[in-house]
């Protein structure tokens, strides 16, 4: 406790710290009894997480069912292709800039990967497993990604009054990378396998 | 492979600090792969050395948000709410040969379920460093829950609850503080097992709430009353006088004895 008026936090905290025994709590009582309802009811419950923690225990998998697919509906995870799963799903704007720095393509090129739209055949493996790595997931894992259907960008604001569809076919590395004009020698580079 | 550091800070502008053994066992982990560290967080014995204690788990659930896979993150994230209902108050219980439902235990297990869902939502979603508290402390970040969802249960009983005259036996007052002082004072026989401890712990927190917590506070020799305006007495903390707590505590005692007595089988 360093602070000269000590907070609820801080005093639980080093009352937890200090064994949080029947001695310890009626020393941290007499000390802080502007706490003392606090400190008494929270002995209990860290006694009984402890005992309730060590009793037996069958899993209620319903509630893990419903509790998962609550959680992922409620923070976006995504759901991929069958089992595959968006690897791009949980990047924030700054990752994604700073993957697409590092792998020094055009956001047209890192965006067509994230929506899906390229032909994962087309793509040279050692860009693919350079992108792979920055995505922390194995470079199988991404070519699986890359098969399931194109999408489009959901955060993408429409101005036209009907939401355009995603393109059928998927576009080959080699032709998004004329599309995204990435200049001659890099084009090259990324298609001799060299990313 | 060092974990990274926490980034809430304390009141007093100190960030939160996993404990040694719990950076020494997330170092270890993070060394595993995906199937290993699967395997590892299955096991629920917290005795065997494999265990994986549940602020790592939280860890890997926190960090896999950010290396999305939806089959690897899921398993993580229900053997994670599992470590969290499993320290839960259950609410079905048994009192000799009968099996009930407290209700306020239910009620504390679906708030403290429901509040740590939200919490790792919200963690999820980015920008929020509540759940480091877990990270590096667990069982203390969810007995603040507990102890939060069980003041609010409480709360909701008694306003359900009709209110109770108190009594006029101020003659038994000694009888009950020499009986409560007994809960407080180790009996070498029974007090040291552990399965007796428990079951009074048990017991204690089934108790009403006024009932519960002056118990707690006579097992930790706090005086009912004093006529020193300094000491710290039961009576000041509840707010009602000194007959008023002694026929508190003889109800409370009462109960206790015929619950320890139903779960003994005596």
């Amino acid at each position: 406790m360093t602070s000269a008026i000590p907070d609820l936090d801080a005093t639980l905290e080093a009352f937890a710290e200090a064994g949080a025994d029947d001695a310890t709590l009626a020393d941290y009582v007499r000390r802080y009894p502007q706490f003392a309802g606090e400190l008494i009811d929270f002995a209990q419950e860290l006694r009984a997480v402890e005992a309730d923690d060590a009793a037996p225990y069958t899993p209620d998998t319903a509630w893990e069912t419903e509790s998962w697919a609550r959680f992922a509906k409620a923070a976006g995870v995504a759901r991929g292709h069958a089992s595959v799963a968006d690897p791009f799903a949980t990047l924030n704007s700054a990752r994604q800039v700073e993957i697409r720095q590092t792998l020094d393509v055009p956001s047209m090129v890192f965006n067509a990967f994230r929506d899906r739209q390229v032909d994962p055949g087309t793509v040279p493996e050692p860009f693919l497993a350079r992108f792979a790595q920055l995505l922390s997931i194995a470079s199988q894992e991404l070519r699986a990604a890359l098969t399931a259907p194109a999408r489009l960008d959901p955060a993408m604001q429409y101005k036209a009054d009907g939401k355009p569809a995603a393109a059928a076919d998927k576009v080959a590395f080699a032709d998004l990378l004329d599309q995204a004009m990435v200049p001659a020698d890099r084009r090259a580079a990324l298609l001799r396998d060299e990313a | 492979m060092s974990p990274p550091p926490l980034t809430k800070r304390t009141e007093d502008g100190n960030l939160y600090r996993r404990p040694l053994e719990i950076e020494g066992a997330l170092e270890r982990i993070l060394t595993l792969g995906r199937e290993e560290i699967l395997a590892a967080v299955a096991g629920q014995d917290r005795n065997h050395p494999d265990y994986v204690p549940s602020e790592c788990l939280l860890h890997l659930v926190r960090k896999t948000a950010s290396d999305n896979n939806e089959r690897y993150f899921e398993r993580l994230y229900v053997a994670l709410m599992r470590r969290v209902d499993r320290a839960l108050p259950r609410a079905e219980h048994r009192m000799g040969d009968n099996v009930g439902v407290d209700v306020t235990r239910s009620q504390i297990r679906n708030q403290v379920r429901d509040r740590f869902e939200e919490l790792l939502v919200r963690d999820r979603q980015g920008g929020e460093d509540q759940l480091d508290i877990f990270e590096a402390r667990f069982n203390f970040s969810l007995a603040r829950l507990r102890a939060t969802a069980r003041e609010r249960a409480w709360r909701e009983a008694a306003r359900q609850t009709p209110l109770e005259a108190d009594g006029e036996d101020g003659e038994l007052s000694l009888e009950v503080e020499t009986a409560a002082g007994s809960l407080a004072l180790p009996n070498p026989e029974e007090w040291d097992d552990p399965a007796y401890r428990s079951r009074l712990d048990a017991a204690i927190r089934s108790l009403p709430s006024e009932q519960s917590r002056i118990i707690a506070m006579l097992r930790i020799g706090m005086p009912i009353d004093s006529n020193d305006p300094d000491v710290v007495t039961i009576s000041k903390l509840m707010g009602c006088v000194e007959k008023t707590v002694r026929n508190r505590a003889k109800k409370a005692i009462a109960a206790l004895q015929r619950a320890l007595d139903l779960e003994g089988g005596a």
